[in-house]
Formats: C-alpha cells, sequence, structure tokens
C-alpha cells in the first residue's frame, strides 16, 4: 500500500518516539513523492527528525535523498545557530538592566527536551517579561537594534492585555517580547506571576539561561498545539510529547495549573490530538487523565473562541471575562475598536472602516453557538 | 627567607605547561550530516567545518595538546601523529584566528 506524503511527515514527526505505532516504507520514494515529503518536511520544520529517520535507518532513502534532507536541515541549522546567539545577546542585556525574563519555546525547548538540539528547529526568538517591565524590556532590546513592527494598538494596551510586542531587526530577524503566553482569552486567564514564581535554566554556549518552570512550559507546548495553529502543527504535537514521553513533569501540578488558567479542555486537546496522530501506543498519566477529561462549557466555548473561527472577535469577546473591573473592560473594548491613529495608518484602514470592521466583528462572534463543542478528539 | 627561596628554585625548575587547545568559551555549533556549523563568540560569521575538520573539532570538548590531538587522529587522516601534527597546529591557529578555538597557555 503506498502510503501519501502528507502521511509520511506525521511519521517524520514521531521519528524516535517510544511507543510510536506508525510505520515507515519499505523502500525509497519515488522521486515526486520525496520531493513532497521534503516540501512538508521543510514547511512544518520537521528538517531534523527527516535527515535522523534516514540515518536511523527508518526511513529508507537514496543517495540523492539523504543529501537533499541534509541540505534542508544545515539551512536550518545555520538559522538556529543565528537565533540562538540573539537570544543570548537579548538575555544578558536583560540580566545587565536587571529585568526578570523567562525564554520561550525555540531554544528552550531544543537544547532542554530533544535527545540533542539539531533536532529541532526554530524561526524566531521568544521572551516572556512581566507586565511591569515590558516598556524598559523594550528600551533593553531597542538598544541592541531591534524596533517594534507596529505601534502599540493604544497607549498602555501592551501592559495591560497585549500576549506579545514583535521587534526585528536591520536583517530582519525577530524576538517575541511576550508578557503572556497566548493571545486572547487564554492569555489573560493565566495568572502572570505564577509564571516568575518558578524557573528552570538551560546552557547555551556556557551560558545560563533562565526558562520557565517544567509545568509551565508543558503548558505552553499545549497551547501551541492545541490553538496555535488549525489543523495542529506536527512540530508542536512532537513537542508535546517531548515533555509527556521524556520530560519529569509533576502531572498534579499540570492539572492543577491547567485548572486555574481555564486550560483544561487546551491540555486534553493537545494530549488527545499528539496521542491520535503520533499513534503513541503508551499511555502516561497524563495521556490517560486527557483521554477522560471533561471539559466545562465554559473551557468548551473558550476553546471554540479559537477553533471554529480565527477572527479576532470572538477571541475579543471571550476575553472580557477574564478582565477585571468595568474600567478596564471598557479601556481593552476601546482599545480594540477604537486603536490609535499610527496603528491604523500602519493597517492601513480609516477610523471609519476600522468601527465597521469592529462592529461586524463583534454582530458574528455573539451569533455564534460558542458552546457548542469543538470536535475533541478522544 | 630559605623556604621563599625554596618556592622560587622549585617554580623554577617545573617544565613549562604545553600549550593546549579547547573550543572558545561562547563558541554554539551544530552538527549536520558531513560535518559542524559554528558560530564563534564576537563574531557575526558562521564556519562550516567538513571532514576531519569536524572530527579536529568534536576532539576539542576539553583541553587538549596537539600532541594529543596527532594520536588521537592519525587514524582518521590515515598518517603517522608525527606527520599530522604540523597540519593539526596550522588548522588550530586558524581557528583561534575565527574565534572558535582558544589557547590555554
Amino acid at each position: 500500500m503506498t502510503v501519501s506524503a502528507a502521511d509520511l511527515q506525521v511519521t517524520v514527526a514521531a521519528h524516535g518516539l517510544t511507543g510510536s505505532m506508525r510505520t515507515w516504507p519499505d523502500a525509497p520514494l519515488t522521486a515526486s513523492r520525496w520531493k513532497e515529503l521534503l516540501a512538508r518536511a521543510t514547511s512544518s520544520r520537521l528538517q531534523g527528525l527527516l535527515v535522523h529517520a534516514i540515518l536511523d535507518g527508518a526511513l529508507p532513502a537514496t543517495t540523492e535523498q539523504l543529501e537533499q534532507a541534509a541540505e534542508a536541515h544545515s539551512h536550518a541549522m545555520t538559522a538556529a545557530l543565528v537565533l540562538d546567539r540573539i537570544l543570548l545577546d537579548a538575555t544578558a542585556a536583560l540580566d545587565t538592566a536587571r529585568i526578570p525574563y523567562r525564554a520561550l519555546k525555540g531554544a528552550t525547548f531544543a537544547y532542554a527536551r530533544y535527545e540533542h538540539p539539531e533536532l529541532r528547529t526554530y524561526s524566531d526568538i521568544d521572551i516572556l517579561v512581566t507586565s511591569e517591565c515590558i516598556e524598559d524590556a523594550l528600551r533593553v532590546l531597542g538598544s541592541l537594534g531591534y524596533e517594534r513592527g507596529f505601534p502599540e494598538l493604544r497607549p498602555g494596551f501592551d501592559r495591560r492585555f497585549g500576549k506579545a510586542v514583535t521587534l526585528a531587526d536591520s536583517r530582519g530577524l525577530s524576538i517575541d517580547l511576550h508578557r503572556t503566553l497566548v493571545a486572547g482569552p487564554l492569555g489573560l486567564a493565566i495568572d502572570l506571576p505564577t509564571l516568575f514564581a518558578t524557573a528552570s535554566t538551560i546552557k547555551i554556549g556556557g551560558r545560563r539561561v533562565v526558562t520557565l518552570g517544567n509545568e509551565e512550559q508543558f503548558l505552553l507546548a499545549c497551547y501551541a498545539a492545541a490553538v496555535g495553529d488549525v489543523p495542529p502543527g506536527l512540530r508542536a504535537l512532537r513537542d508535546v510529547a517531548q515533555f509527556a514521553l521524556h520530560t519529569p513533569i509533576d502531572t498534579q501540578r499540570v492539572i492543577q495549573l491547567a485548572r486555574s488558567w481555564a486550560s483544561g479542555a487546551v491540555v486534553a486537546r493537545a494530549l488527545n490530538l499528539t496521542w491520535h496522530a503520533l499513534q503513541l501506543a503508551d499511555a502516561v498519566p497524563l495521556s490517560t487523565w486527557a483521554a477522560r477529561y471533561q471539559p466545562t462549557s465554559h473551557e468548551r466555548r473558550i476553546l471554540n473562541a479559537y477553533l471554529r473561527t480565527r477572527r479576532y472577535g470572538p477571541q475579543a469577546l471571550a476575553s472580557l471575562s477574564y478582565i477585571s473591573g468595568i474600567r478596564q473592560k471598557v479601556a481593552f473594548l476601546q482599545a480594540v475598536a477604537l486603536p490609535d491613529g499610527k496603528w491604523l495608518e500602519k493597517k492601513q484602514a480609516s477610523r471609519t472602516q476600522w468601527l465597521r470592521r469592529s462592529r461586524h466583528a463583534l454582530v458574528r462572534s455573539s451569533r455564534l453557538d460558542l458552546t457548542k463543542p469543538s470536535g475533541m478528539q478522544r | 627567607m630559605n623556604q621563599s627561596l625554596k618556592r622560587t628554585n622549585a617554580l623554577e625548575c617545573r617544565p613549562p605547561r604545553p600549550t593546549r587547545w579547547v573550543r572558545a568559551r561562547g563558541a554554539l555549533w551544530r552538527s549536520i550530516l558531513d560535518g559542524v556549523i559554528i558560530s564563534a563568540p564576537w563574531t557575526q560569521e558562521l564556519l562550516v567545518l567538513k571532514g576531519t575538520a569536524a572530527e579536529l573539532w568534536y576532539a576539542l570538548a576539553e583541553p587538549v595538546t596537539v600532541d594529543q590531538l596527532s594520536r588521537q587522529m592519525s587514524t582518521s587522516f590515515d598518517s603517522s601523529a608525527d606527520a599530522i601534527a604540523g597540519d593539526l597546529a596550522s588548522s588550530l591557529r586558524e581557528l583561534v584566528l575565527q574565534g572558535a578555538v582558544e589557547v590555554l597557555r
């Protein structure tokens, strides 16, 4: 039976995982199927796993196919080294300015969660700072040549409600400076001080880089897998599997954090999607918990705001329940409906056009049946 | 006074420490199929080492002398340790210039 390149790409994502039941072809792929697989693996950022699947003898390949996979991997590793250097410079500057930070995803996952960093690729830098420090951190990174591409939605929005500010240098290399882990209501539901209450460290080039505690990192991986992309990204699913199968994490603490961050459905979805797609036969306490998890109607409603429409309107509406105080809610709605002139200018929209668009988005959101389950995989 | 003199004499009698070579502190690197890509600290340039040059990089995880490296790598070069010592020394000097390797004296 011929397996499609799309299906094989999933097998590549599962390569080396304990208990994966996915199967490999017996002979090298034809030229056209190989071309498709290479393109898919590259766009899913699975170049490291593809090369190692060939080198480990799991995926039969011709010499030419191995060379092509290695070339794609070499490009990804070049990018990773450039990004690692940026991360080291940025975190050193934050340390000097005494701004507490937590490096997120990318390099921290590659160095700490995978057998070796060559297996995991990434395309940008993510750093979390506290809401109080975000403006100081912007100044510090600005002094290194990183400028925001987009003005603030309204003055004070980043510090109060924002997920992250994207900064870029003259080469176009970017740093996402985060205030929280995910956009919209899930990000607002996170108790942000807890992200700085624990920490773990990794060493990159002999330098100590601070990242989140293991359980908080796992939840971050779950956000990316469950609501980051539709359909879910394979690299994000692989990250979830790396944590669940190969990282010492406190299951009870994960469940407790998920509950307090209104993310039980997110974590369960991430684990269920991972176990299903990567065909993992071995159950671990978290996968068992996820398979049995019954999301609350509130959790389903929030999840639907991310999955049933990728538009910002439903997420903005759902966000209101996590913004405390009428003044704060008004400030949030005002920012979303009436952004700053500079922001509109960059967006090439007039105030009237934006207001009309916001009104339509809110009307559409209110018509959505947000209480319906969203195809949770069990 | 006598004790101080003795210490000085002891230092003078100690044989000079051989020069040792090691990957530069802060160097970042990734293995690729046919070699290794290196990001040396303080430079924007990346360095790609292939074949025996990549093997040399792997051998520099801990400080080593040229003699130790020569013995270790003579099989890869398919040559005697004495014959490759000169080539290794010049490769190491080049890597020092590129900022990827440092010298411990």
